[in-house]
Parts: C-alpha cells; structure tokens; sequence
C-alpha cells in the first residue's frame, strides 16, 4: 500500500494568475496527529525547501493551517507542508506545485490564405506570453454547416491548416478561441469568401519568341494556374536587359485581365531580355501568386 | 447543425454574385459527367450526346422561370437534398478513383450551394417581395411539390441501362444547373426591386 | 407391329429449363414402355432456331436406361437464348447387345418450343446477351432483335460500329471474336436508329488470370513464413461483376489452409510441431479461372535470417578488439555462417565465424588510433538461402602506450 500521507494540501494543483494572491491549507489527520502528538500549531509550511514565515500563516483549527502568499510572481514553485515531531523533527506531510501563469489574451489580426491546390491556412497574433500551456483552436462555419474544429500543432501554435478543401463564393465565418488554464477568450469573428483570399500557383511554362518583321517586340506565352477556372486573373509582368539587375515592369492596366499571352513593345533590337511574371485574382483580392520562372528572348536584328 | 446566423452575407449583390458563380461552377459538365462517360465508355461517334435528360428527373426551366424567388429557392435547394445522396451512391463505383476528388468537390460546393440559398431565403424574408408578375397577373404560382427523386438504378436492372440511367440524371443535373444560371441572371440587382 | 413398338418407344420430354447467363438448355426425359428392366439406347436430338425447319444442332447421346428413369442432357448455344425461340425434339433406338432383334429408331417427339424471352413490342429494341462476363480473348456473340416499326439499325462496339449477320426478320447477330480487355467498368454495345432510343448491354471482359510467378516463401524467425509471389494483373472489374482475384495457401502435410489477404503475399504461422517440409499449393482463383502453383521446401533451406543486433566491441586495445553481437530471431533453430567485414583506409579485410546465438570475432592486428568500419551479416550455416542485411557499427583503436 502506497505511503499513506499524513494529510494533504488543497487545492490540489493550483493554476494562479501572476500578480494575485493565493492561499493553501494543509489538513492533518487525526490518526497522524495521535501517532506524532501534533495539531496545526506544528505545521512548517516550505517554498522550494525554504520556509515560509510564521505571520503568513493562518490556523484554522486544530487539524488545519493555511498560508498565504501575495502579489504571486515565481512561475512554478514547490509548497510542501511539515510537521515537527516530537520538537525538533521536521516530517513532510504533503507537497503541491504551485503553477503561475496569466490567462490568454484575445487574439488579434487572424487572417487567412488559400493556397490553390491546398487547404486554407489561417494565422494570428496569440497575444503577450501566457507561461502556461495555451491551446488554440481555429473555428469555421457557414450558415448551414459546422466545420471540424482545427487543433494548432505545438510547434506551430498560432497556424492552422483546416482538413477540408475550400469551397468558393460561400461565405465562411472564421474565429479562433484561446484557452488556458486560466481562462479562454475568443478573437473577432472575420467573414470571407475564400475566392477572395486565394494566393494562385504562378504562371508555368512561359516561353519568349521574337519578330523577324519587328524588332523591337517579343512574344510571351504561358499557361495559366488552374483556378481560372473559378477566378478571372490580372499580372504583373517584368522585364530586364541580361546582365542588369533593374526591372522593368508592364503598366498593370495592361496586363488586367485574364490572358495567356503578351507582346512586349519598345524593345532595343538583337538584344536580350529576361522576363517574369505573377498573377493574382482580377479584383485585387487575395495575395499575388509567386513569381513565375525566368524566361528570356533576344528580339530580332534590326533591318 | 447549429446554423450560425451571422455567417450569412447581408448585401444582396454580393450573395446573388456568389450564387451565380455557384451555378457556373456546377453547371459545368467537366465536373461529373464528361468523367463519368469517359469512365463507362460512354462517348458516342458523332455529334450526338450519349444521353439525354430524363424529364421526370429535375424541373424544367421554364417550371423554374414562373417561380417566385422564394419558390425558386426553395426548389433548388429541394433540388440539392435528391442530388447529394444519389452523388454518394454513385462515388462508390461509378467514377475513375482518379475523379473521387472532383466528386467530393462537388458535393462540398453543392453544400455550399445550400448555404448561399439559406442566407438568400433569409435575405428575401426581411423585404417585401413583389409579387412576380405572371401571365395572369395572379399570386405566382407556389413552389412544385419537391420532383420526386429519381430511383437510383437497381441492382436488377441491367448494367447498360443502370449506365444509362445515371448519365441521364447526370445530364439532367447538369442542365438544371444551366437553368438555375439563367433564372439567377434575370434576378434584380437589388433586394427589393421597384415595381415595372 | 413395328409401327406401334416406334411409337411406344418415343421418349417423352418432361422438362427443358433454360440458364441464361450460361447459354445452355437442359433437357429431362424418360422413355415410356420399356421392354426390359434396362437396355442400352442411343437417343438422337435435334435443336432448331426460330422455325421448326431451321435445324441448327443435332447430337447422339447414348446411355443405360432403366424402366421410368429421368435422364438428362444439356446443351450451350453459342448465340444468346434470347435471341429467338428454339424447338427441341428427339427420338430413341434400342442398342443392347442383349437384345438382338432387328433395331429401329423410334418416332420423333413432338416439337417442344422454348422461349427465353417475349417478342419486343412494334418499337422495342432489345440487345443480348445481357451484362456477359468473358476472359480477354475469347469470342461471344451478340444480337439484337427489334420491333416490327424499326428500322435502320446500327451498332455499336464503345463508339465503333459494327456490322451485323441477318439471322431472322427482326434478328441480326453480331460475332466478336479475341475480345480486349478495355476498362474495368465493361465494354459497351449498343444498338438503335436516329428516331429511336437504344437498347444495349455491357460485355465485361476480364484479364486472364495469369498464374503466380516467382512463388518463395522464408522465414525470418521460425515462428511465420512469408510466402511472396508476383500476381500478374488485377482481374477485378466495376459493376460487382467480378471482384480481384483471391488467393488461397494450402499445405498438404498440415492440411491448412489460409485465405490471403493481400495480392502478393500472405503469412503463414509455423506451428510448433516438427514439421520441417511444406507441401504449398498457391491457388489464384476469379470468376472464369483458376490458377495454381506448388512449392515443396524444407524449412531450414529457407531461413532468411533477422539482421544482427546489439553489435559491440570488448576488451579495445591499440591493436586488438573482441566484436560480439547477437542473433535472436533464430535462437537454436540453426547454426549461421556470418560474414564480419573490416574497413580502414581502402583496404577490406572478410572473415566467416559460426554463430549459434551469440557472435564473437576477434579483430586483431590494427593499428592503434585508427577508425575502423566495420559491419556484418549471416546466412544459414547448413542451407543458403539469403544474407541478411549489413549491420555497420564503427570503432576506434586506442593510441599506442609510450614505449
């Protein structure tokens, strides 16, 4: 049979917020107090191995005795409860650790992106540091569906990559709740569709081919990522000289609307050039794509 | 499910917007059934369709274009609750396992579909509809009882024509989708409409 | 007199049932009057195809009949039984060595008419054989038959049209012969004109099942034998036609048996007996096929051992080591052969060691501060079957003491 203790601490294993105060109280058994000849009054109260002084103690009966400890700011601390035996021998009755910690503030600037061809990731600001094990989980829904709930893995706690695959032009409502055990709060609510937070896979396969009749033109061509099949696309497209490092880039008015191919004018003959591009939904919302591989041409001799 | 009211879209434009997308995006034949005729081996020489749509398997558009807004989507979405169990029949076997992805899209956007018609429906209750004006100028017509859902083909029936049945639910699915796009094309631009 | 004794002799057909997914009539009879108690009888059956005059199949059958015995005899018709009506009739002769009078063949039974499927309506088209299963490279034959309103009719193999046989008014016959497998969801034909909707049916074709090559089986611990074996193609296809072919072990000696559940091997609990040699019959088995293949072995020929653990060196000196490690998955089952192969500077030295459980090499003769690469592997002492894989384990001679 285990160790029976000769009385116990409560509370148990106490969660407190730093800054306020906290009281124990260590309750002697009867059977104890016989076998030692002891009472409260041979209570020692102990922070990590250190003894607490007397005016912090408090007897409240024959069988039990508080402590008190105010304006808490070690984060984890040993209390442990003693009993002098016959006068002078220290005996330990019961011990708790005592845990500080603040409780979660709201989170802030949650945010989410929808990679195409991947589920939604969702990201926020968890607030000032808890010291206690904090748990996020991000909430989804629309009007007529509950979504799964998203647990933060430990070593990314202010992420969360949802399991199901987005679904366009439904709004979704998005909230992420903190708790800890001192509390739980919950951030501000955002509302989306998630067409509009769609970061597009860039353009793939763009290809530069020149004019025998102009000289001062090349030709781009490329393939466009799949969700153009749900989202009109806009571009950015750039342009350098080989071997200077300043880019050029199209005025965006140009390049607005959804498209697979581009002449690019005013070019200086039998000269190359490097080209990129990305693109993003036609509307501006969203995030623009990644910028495309380096493609490059050399426009044609002048005549 | 516990419905959360505050994730409906309040503005009207932006939700009939969204609904309009919806019904391109599901009208697309690319979505199910060009996949499931290349899986059955289906395709046919020359320009004739394969199959074509059964009548008694989802309203016409015509039945659609006399409702109101509200009969109308209260039918699409009576629509949606005979179309997502006969998708999950046919997810078992029916379709490439590389299409199961593509399915389980549509679904989820047939769901979403749902959503939009339920934050609409509530939109609509809060303004005074005007009565849409039919040829007789009477109450418009209320909502068809719900099209009765298509038996799915039983395991008695032969394959050929199980194969047949399914493409023509298919067909037909996708065409109510067509509809529907158009119905929603001919929607005011705003809520409550002044009367013309 | 003779014409009375032709007539009593006529067998009379009591039954003809039809087995539409094999093709096959089944006829019953029994041959009334019989003089004797049993008598040896040839019996000539004639089959006809839409008209009584249209004979398509006439076979001898011969057998010992005993007074009011039922007989039987069946029939598989290469076109669908649907595909028009069939008359059956026959007759019977007295072939008896015991009974030597003068023979003679009795009269004909009447034609007896069997249908296997109503005539269409004016505008109905229907296709058979419905939803036939066939092996890849086997011929089946297909028709269709119309309405009496339909014309122009065309079919079709998927989207390929295909060319008919007239067989009747409202009858073409299509015969396809080294049939591909497609898809797994079933071939498609079908039939029908621009007016008119179609009919068709789905021919699944099936892969043949191909025997399993490269059937072996191990053991690694003498507790399981992991028998491996390449399985060929899936058979399987949609439509619950046909699920992927199943693979069965038997041992004779044990006579067990067990179902596998994975397409290229299957597990096999040694059971603590003394059996030593196995007897394995792998069997591959679909709807069309069955496919087997034998393996006779003894059990310590197959002893593929688990890789060395607990690699350690003892008593390091400059120049010297003791390399143990241990092999527990064969604990006194069999003695191993193991290779401990020693690495410095490009130069590989090899050493074979016996080991019953605990391995044990001396390294001798290194240089002092040198890191040597060592590793080892074993195989079974008395039978080689396979080397386990190389456990690699490093170390470092001690500098040398001050001389």
């Amino acid at each position: 049979k285990l160790l029976d203790p000769c009385g116990h601490i409560s509370p148990e294993s106490p969660v407190i917020q730093l800054g306020s105060n906290f009281t124990a109280v260590c309750v002697l058994k009867e059977k104890c107090m016989d076998n030692f000849h002891v009472n409260a009054n041979y209570i020692v109260w102990k922070i990590n191995h250190f003894t607490v002084p007397k005016e912090q103690y408090a007897i409240l009966n024959r069988t039990a005795s508080s402590v008190t400890f105010t304006n808490i700011t070690a984060l984890s601390v040993q209390l442990t409860c003693n009993i002098l035996t016959f006068g002078q021998i220290e005996q330990n009755v019961y011990g708790i650790t005592v845990i500080s910690g603040l409780p979660p503030e709201k989170p802030k600037n949650l945010n989410c992106i929808v990679y195409e061809g991947k589920k939604m990731m969702c990201q926020w600001d968890p607030g000032r540091e808890t010291y206690l094990e904090t748990n996020f989980t991000l909430k989804s829904e629309w009007a007529t569906e509950k979504f799964a709930d998203c647990q933060t893995k430990r070593a990314t706690p202010t992420t969360c990559i949802v399991d199901y695959s987005p679904v366009y032009f439904v709004n979704i409502e998005v909230w992420v709740e903190a708790e800890n055990a001192l509390g739980k709060v919950s951030s501000n609510h955002i509302n989306f569709d998630p067409v509009d937070k769609v970061k597009p896979s860039p353009p793939r396969n763009l290809s530069v081919s020149n004019s025998e009749e102009l000289s001062s033109i090349l030709k781009l061509s490329w393939i466009n990522p799949n969700i153009k099949s749900v989202i009109r696309l806009k571009y950015n497209i750039q342009y350098r000289i080989k071997d200077d490092s300043t880019w050029n880039q199209i005025p965006p008015e140009d390049t607005s609307t959804t498209r697979s191919s581009f002449t690019v004018q005013d070019l200086q003959p039998f000269t190359e050039y490097v080209f990129r591009m990305r693109c993003m939904k036609e509307d501006g919302k969203g995030f623009w794509s990644d910028w495309s591989e380096e493609a490059s041409g050399i426009t044609y001799e002048d005549r | 499910s516990t419905t959360a009211r505050c994730s409906c879209s309040r503005r009207y434009p932006e939700l009939l917007d969204q609904l309009r997308n919806q019904a391109d995006l599901l009208q697309n034949p690319e979505s199910l059934l060009i996949p499931y005729i290349q899986y059955q081996g289906l395709e046919v020489p020359g320009p004739s369709e394969p199959c074509t749509e059964h009548p008694r398997d989802f309203p016409s558009e015509a039945a659609l274009q006399r409702l109101s807004r509200r009969g109308f989507l209260w039918t699409l979405n009576a629509t949606i609750d005979h179309v997502l169990p006969r998708l999950e029949t046919m997810k078992k076997e029916l379709f490439a396992p590389t299409d199961l992805e593509q399915l389980q899209a549509t679904a989820n956007n047939l769901l979403g579909l749902r959503s939009n018609l339920y934050c609409m429906t509530r939109l609509l209750q809060g303004s005074s509809e005007p009565a849409k004006p039919t040829q007789s100028g009477s109450e418009p017509s209320p909502p068809p009882p719900p099209p009765p859902p298509p038996p799915p083909p039983t395991r008695s029936q032969h394959v050929f024509q199980a194969k047949q049945e399914n493409c023509r639910f298919l067909c037909g699915y996708h065409r109510f989708m067509r509809s529907a796009r158009r119905v929603f094309s001919e929607w005011p631009h705003s809520l409550n409409p002044s009367p013309t | 007199l003779v014409l009375d004794e032709r007539l009593l002799l006529t067998p009379e057909l009591i039954n003809i049932s039809i087995n539409s997914e094999h093709q096959s009539l089944h006829l019953q009879w029994t041959v009334p009057n019989l003089p004797h108690q049993e008598s040896r009888m040839a019996f000539q059956i004639q089959i006809s195809r839409f008209e009584r005059s249209k004979v398509i199949w006439e076979e001898n059958y011969r057998s010992t009949v005993k007074q009011g015995q039922v007989l039987h005899w069946s029939w598989e018709s290469e076109l669908p039984l649907e595909c028009g009506p069939h008359f059956v009739r026959m007759k019977s002769e007295v072939v008896d060595a015991k009974f030597p009078k003068p023979s003679f063949w009795s009269s004909w039974s009447p034609w007896e008419k069997v249908v296997a499927q109503d005539s269409p309506g004016p505008n109905e088209l229907l296709v058979f054989p419905k939803d036939k299963l066939v092996e890849e490279g086997s011929s089946v034959t297909l028709c269709y038959v119309s309405g009496s309103n339909l014309k122009n009719i065309s079919c079709y193999l998927d989207s390929e049209q295909i060319p008919g046989e007239r067989l009747d008014a409202s009858v073409f016959a299509f015969s396809l012969s080294n049939i591909p497998f497609i898809r797994k969801t079933g071939t498609n034909f079908f039939c029908g004109n621009s007016t008119h909707k179609e009919d068709g049916t789905v021919l699944f074709v099936s892969k043949v099942l191909e025997e399993p090559k490269d059937f072996s089986c191990e053991t690694r611990d003498f507790k399981t034998l992991k028998c491996t074996w390449e399985p060929g193609p899936d058979t399987g296809l949609a439509w619950s036609k046909q699920p992927s072919q199943s693979y069965t072990l038997l041992e004779s000696f044990s006579r067990r048996k067990e179902h596998c559940q994975h397409r290229s091997w299957c597990h096999w609990q040694i059971s603590q007996g003394s059996q030593e040699t196995y007897n394995f019959t792998l069997l591959a088995e679909n709807r069309l096929r069955r496919r087997s293949v034998n393996l006779l072995f003894n059990l310590t020929r197959r002893v593929h051992p688990m890789d060395p653990q607990s690699i350690k060196f003892e008593n390091v000196s400059a120049r010297s080591a003791i390399m143990t490690w241990k092999e527990y998955s064969i604990v006194n089952h069999c003695t191993l052969l193991c290779q401990v192969e020693l690495r410095a500077e490009g130069e590989v030295t090899q050493h074979n060691v016996s080991v019953k459980v605990n391995g044990e090499y001396v390294l001798s003769g290194l240089e002092p501060g040198t890191q040597y690469a060592t590793q080892v592997r074993c195989a079974s002492a008395s039978h080689f079957w396979k080397w386990s894989d190389w456990v690699p384990q490093k170390i470092i001679t001690f500098e040398a003491a001050p001389s």
